[in-house]
C-alpha cells in the first residue's frame, strides 16, 4: 500500500491506455510518456502495461507501507527517499515506512515535465474497460476515477521475482533517441486531411516556426501559440473521429494538439498529425517551452515507430542480461 | 569508535551545553560540534585509501546521464552500497557501489571512459 501525503493535484494512475473504446466516446487515456512507463515496468519485472503514478505537479510525497522496489522514470526531478537522494531511471529498494518526496528539479540534460512512480507489482487498481488508466472525463478507471488526493491509499500488486537489483537502470530514451532542431524539441508530423486547405504561407510557417505550448494545455490537449494559420477559404466540417496526435486549427488560427485524454471526435480542420512514435516526446514537453514540427512521410513514420519498438526490445534484452550479470556478481537483492 | 557510535554520541551531545567534542583514534578523528542543540559530525579517516575496481566492463560514468554533477563529491562520507558511479553498456546502466562505509577520495577513471574488468574506478578511505 502506498499512502499519498501531498495535496498535489493532477497526479493520476495510468497504464499504457484504454484501447477499443473510442466508438463509445471513451478516450485512450494512459501515460503521456509511454516509454517511461514501459521501461520502468521492464526494470521492475512487471508487465509493460502495469499501472504507475503519473506526476505532473510537484512536490509529490508518498509513504510506503511495505517494502518494495521502485523506479522513477520520465523527467529528472529532485527525489529523496527519506533524506537520501534518489537517482532517476535506476531501481531503488524501499523499506516499509519510508517517505518518497519528488520536487521540481534543477538543471538537467533533458528538460521534461512528468515523472512516473513505477512500483514492482504495479498499482493494483481494478480494470475498467480493460485498462487501469484514469478516465477523468468519465470519472472511472484509475483510483476512483479521479486525480490522487492526500490520504489516498494505493494498492500494489504482487511483484515478480524478475525485478532488477538496486541501482540498475537504463539510459532515458530522450538521450538514446534525441530529436532536436536548432536547439528546440522536434516533433515529427504527417500531413492531415485538410492540409491543402490552408494557405501556402500558413503551411510554410507551420513547419518553419517554433510553437509555444501555452498554459492552456493538459492531458486533453495542448494549445499552441505561434504564427496565424489561415485557411484558403472559410472551412466548416461536420464532427468526425479524431485520435491523440491530431493537430486541429480552430477559427482563431492557433493549433490544438489532441493528447491522451482527448475526446474521440471534433470538427475543426486538421493540418497534421503527430506520429505515434513521438507522442511520448510531446507528452514530456514543459508548458511554456516550444516545439518545432518536422514533416515526415508515411514510411518514415512507420520506421520511427519501429525504432521505438526496437528501443523497448533492446531495453528488455539488456535488462535481462544485466540481471544475470548482477546475480553473478552477487548483487541481487 | 565506529561512525554509528559517533552519531549516537552526537545525539546525546545535542541535549548538553558542550559546544565541541573531539575524539581521536588510530583510524581517524570524529569532531562533533553542538550549536544550540543542532550537532554536526565531521569524520576524518587516517586509514589508507583503497582502490575499488570494475567488476565488469562498460563505459564508466561519474555522472548520471541526465545530470552534470558527479554522483559523489571528494571527501564526502559514503555508505556501503551507495552508488558512486555507473557502468553503461548500451542502454543499460549498472551501479558501481561503495563496498563499505568510507570517505570517497576521488575518481581514478575519467567520466565516459571505456573500462575493463578490474580497472580501478575510485578510491575509498575506510572508516
Amino acid at each position: 500500500m502506498i499512502e499519498v501525503l501531498s495535496s498535489t493535484a493532477l497526479a493520476t494512475v495510468q497504464d499504457l491506455g484504454r484501447f477499443g473504446a473510442l466508438g463509445w466516446g471513451v478516450s485512450h487515456s494512459g501515460a503521456m510518456d509511454r516509454l517511461a512507463l514501459a521501461a520502468g515496468n521492464i526494470l521492475l519485472g512487471n508487465d509493460d502495461n502495469s499501472a504507475a503514478v503519473e506526476i505532473p505537479i510537484f512536490p509529490f510525497r508518498v509513504r510506503f507501507h511495505h517494502a518494495c522496489n521502485i523506479v522513477l522514470t520520465g523527467a529528472d526531478h529532485q527525489a529523496r527517499l527519506d533524506d537520501q537522494p534518489l537517482q532517476p531511471w535506476l531501481v531503488a529498494p524501499v523499506r516499509a515506512g519510508q517517505v518518497l518526496t519528488v520536487e521540481r528539479g534543477g538543471p538537467s540534460r533533458w528538460q521534461a515535465s512528468r515523472v512516473y512512480l513505477c512500483v514492482a507489482g504495479g498499482i493494483d487498481v481494478p480494470l475498467a474497460l480493460g485498462s487501469r488508466s484514469t478516465q477523468l472525463r468519465g470519472q472511472f478507471g484509475g483510483y476512483q476515477g479521479r486525480t490522487l488526493q492526500q490520504g489516498d491509499h494505493l494498492p500494489v500488486g504482487v511483484a515478480s521475482d524478475l525485478h532488477c537489483p538496486a541501482g540498475m537502470g537504463v539510459v532515458p530514451p530522450a538521450l538514446s533517441m534525441p530529436l532536436m532542431v536548432e536547439g528546440t524539441q522536434a516533433i515529427r508530423v504527417l500531413r492531415a486531411a485538410e492540409y491543402e486547405a490552408f494557405t501556402d504561407h500558413s503551411c510554410a510557417e507551420f513547419w518553419a516556426k517554433n510553437w509555444k505550448i501555452t498554459s492552456q494545455s493538459d492531458r486533453y490537449g495542448y494549445r499552441l501559440a505561434g504564427p496565424m494559420i489561415e485557411p484558403k477559404l472559410p472551412l466548416e466540417l461536420r464532427s468526425h473521429g479524431i485520435v491523440p496526435g491530431v493537430i486541429q486549427v480552430p477559427h482563431g488560427g492557433q493549433p490544438i494538439i489532441q493528447m491522451r485524454d482527448a475526446q474521440p471526435s471534433g470538427g475543426y480542420p486538421k493540418i497534421g498529425t503527430v506520429i505515434d512514435a513521438d507522442l511520448w516526446r510531446l507528452g514530456q514537453v514543459q508548458i511554456g517551452s516550444s516545439v518545432r514540427f518536422v514533416e515526415v512521410s508515411w514510411p518514415e513514420a512507420v520506421k520511427a515507430l519501429q525504432d521505438v519498438t526496437d528501443w523497448l526490445e533492446e531495453v528488455r534484452r539488456m535488462v535481462a542480461l544485466g540481471r544475470t550479470v548482477q546475480k553473478g556478481a552477487g548483487h541481487d537483492q | 569508535m565506529t561512525n554509528d557510535q559517533a552519531a549516537l554520541v552526537a545525539g546525546w551531545l545535542a541535549a548538553t551545553d558542550i559546544a565541541l567534542l573531539e575524539l581521536n583514534g588510530p583510524d581517524g578523528q570524529w569532531l562533533i560540534r553542538n550549536e544550540g542543540g543542532k550537532t554536526t559530525l565531521t569524520i576524518s579517516s587516517t586509514r589508507p585509501a583503497l582502490a575499488v575496481s570494475a567488476s565488469h566492463s562498460g563505459v564508466f560514468l561519474t555522472h548520471h546521464p541526465l545530470q552534470d554533477h558527479c554522483l559523489v563529491q571528494p571527501e564526502t562520507v559514503v555508505k556501503e552500497g551507495q552508488i558512486v558511479g555507473l557502468l553503461q553498456a548500451g542502454v543499460l546502466l549498472l551501479p558501481v557501489v561503495a563496498p563499505h562505509d568510507g570517505v570517497f577520495v576521488h575518481y581514478l577513471s575519467a567520466d565516459r571512459t571505456l573500462v575493463g574488468y578490474a580497472t580501478p574506478l575510485f578510491e575509498l578511505r575506510p572508516l
